[in-house]
């Protein structure tokens, strides 16, 4: 019985060493969301570029906003490809959308503030989010500034959002090369500048004027940069 | 006899100072009217010495040649024409500051002449947009646009938080302006590629899972413009159709836009392309 009750205990120190050890060497976690509509866009490729920089990547289609935002205070990077409006991630998988502010009133809102604004850790785990969708960068006076939010209000270290509506083609090529760029061990200002220098090469000046492409904003840390795999603050 | 060296060897060296200095002066203006942007800019070492830089492995056009000083990296064109450039990472801080719109436009076009020595804003179309007061970005567009409002392209500039600019792309094309044979046969007039844009969305939004409200056309704001596209050597239409209804289902809708280009000789659709 007393030998039994050894190779138990050595059993249950080997599993808290082998968790443990996981645990400790655990890559940081990126998640890469994206939306039947309005369609895959770069999500795919920023996912690739994730992985060979070193996250745990992980991709999803269709997630639910409540979903979506259970998620975002363990991720170190977030990748958001759907639609957008001012202070919104549409998520139109369902009716439920992800906002800055909290808006009792809205049934269908859940919102950054309601999950995150109360707790001690926020989103300080976020190094980088990129809200690929329209008006990502944009101020409504119900639902927010998801970038600034994010990042002034919620302690992660980078967003970048775009404060116009985007044509998706053009937008789909960006994020492409954003984390490509990122990839090559550049800052995250230095990533959105080639991209949409990248933009220009491949549309010509006059569909990257219409696409507004150009509205992509960064906020908080601009220097910040996503090579080798790391947390935020 | 050292009084007639002297004069002998200054005779002889004056003259010899003058035809010198004529020859430098006139190879000097030689190089001036021919040298490229590139070598101007070399020459005049704005941001210290330019140096020939290996193209990184994903650069997209690899034709280009790549320089680089103490501040910016700039794409080159076979021939020597400046296309683009892009603030480095370890540059410089000048002095971090923001820009009053007055000035941005001010930095941007001392900035165009440095890589565009042939530049006059006479001949451009001003566009200045900030993102928002409190972190005055800005972005600053010199659209090149021919009397009947054909665009022939555009220099994009962009002006962070810090009042440096930190990219840059010239994409024009003003040999083009007076080329007529582009516009002799262009039979699609404003009001026709419209029509050909909506029909293009009406067809599109069939072939999706929810309904697309085009007939509300009060609601909607439409732009479309006629501009040169390279890609097709031709003069093109590009239209813009914002705040389009698209009812998702019952409790859901949202607003769309769509870009479509439309070839003006034919009317053929080029691309469809929604928001997101």
């Amino acid at each position: 019985m007393k030998a039994l009750g050894k190779i138990f205990l050595c059993f249950l120190t080997f599993c808290v060493i082998v968790v443990g050890g996981r645990q400790v060497n655990a890559a940081p976690l990126s998640e890469t969301y994206w939306y039947d509509d309005p369609g895959e866009g770069g999500a795919y490729t920023i996912n690739y570029h994730l992985g060979k920089m070193g996250y745990e990547k992980q991709i999803y289609c269709n997630s639910g906003a409540y979903y979506v935002r259970s998620r975002m205070d363990q991720d170190a990077v977030l990748a958001y490809v759907g639609h957008g409006s001012p202070g919104v991630l549409e998520c139109t998988s369902s009716n439920y959308y992800l906002s800055a502010y909290n808006v009792p009133s809205d049934p269908y809102n859940y919102s950054l503030e309601y999950k995150f604004a109360g707790t001690t850790n926020k989103l300080k785990n976020i190094r980088f989010a990129y809200y690929g969708a329209c008006y990502s960068d944009a101020y409504s006076s119900t639902y927010g500034r998801l970038t600034t939010y994010t990042t002034n209000t919620l302690n992660a270290l980078t967003a970048l959002g775009f404060y116009d509506a985007i044509d998706n083609t053009v937008a789909t090529y960006f994020e492409e090369r954003l984390f490509a760029w990122l990839d090559t061990t550049i800052s995250v200002q230095a990533a959105r500048d080639n991209a949409l220098n990248d933009c220009y090469t491949r549309f010509g000046s006059t569909i990257v004027f219409y696409s507004n492409i150009w509205t992509a904003n960064i906020t908080g840390d601009v220097t910040t940069e996503l090579e080798p795999a790391a947390y935020g603050q | 006899m050292r009084a007639k060296t002297l004069k002998a060897s200054i005779c002889f060296i004056i003259p010899l100072l003058i035809v010198g200095a004529f020859i430098l002066h006139t190879a000097g203006a030689d190089t001036g009217a021919e040298a490229e942007p590139i070598d101007l800019l070399k020459s005049k070492q704005l941001y210290g010495p330019l140096k020939l830089v290996e193209p990184h492995e994903i650069d997209v056009n690899k034709d280009l040649t790549y320089y680089e000083d103490n501040n910016y990296r700039y794409s080159v064109q076979e021939g020597g024409k400046i296309l683009s450039l892009i603030r480095l990472a370890n540059a410089p801080v000048s002095s971090e500051k923001a820009l009053t719109r007055e000035q941005a436009v001010a930095v941007t076009e001392k900035m165009i002449t440095n890589i565009l020595p042939e530049f006059n804003s006479s001949s451009y179309d001003v566009i200045v947009e900030q993102s928002d007061g409190e972190d005055t970005p800005w972005r600053v567009f010199h659209r090149l646009i021919n009397e009947k409002g054909i665009i022939f392209g555009q220099i994009s500039t962009f002006i962070d938080r810090d009042g440096e600019v930190w990219m840059l792309s010239a994409d024009i094309y003003p040999e083009k302006i007076d080329d007529n044979s582009l516009q002799k046969n262009n039979m699609v007039i404003e009001e026709k590629a419209i029509a050909i844009a909506y029909q293009a969305v009406e067809g599109w939004a069939g072939e999706q899972d929810f309904a697309l409200n085009t007939e509300d056309k009060e609601s909607h704001t439409v732009t479309a413009s006629q501009y040169y596209d390279a890609d097709y050597s031709s003069i093109c239409w590009i239209v813009h159709i914002e705040n389009v209804e698209k009812i998702i289902n019952p409790q859901k809708a949202l607003h769309q836009s769509f870009l479509v280009t439309i070839n003006a000789q034919t009317g053929e659709v080029l691309n469809l392309s929604p928001s997101r």
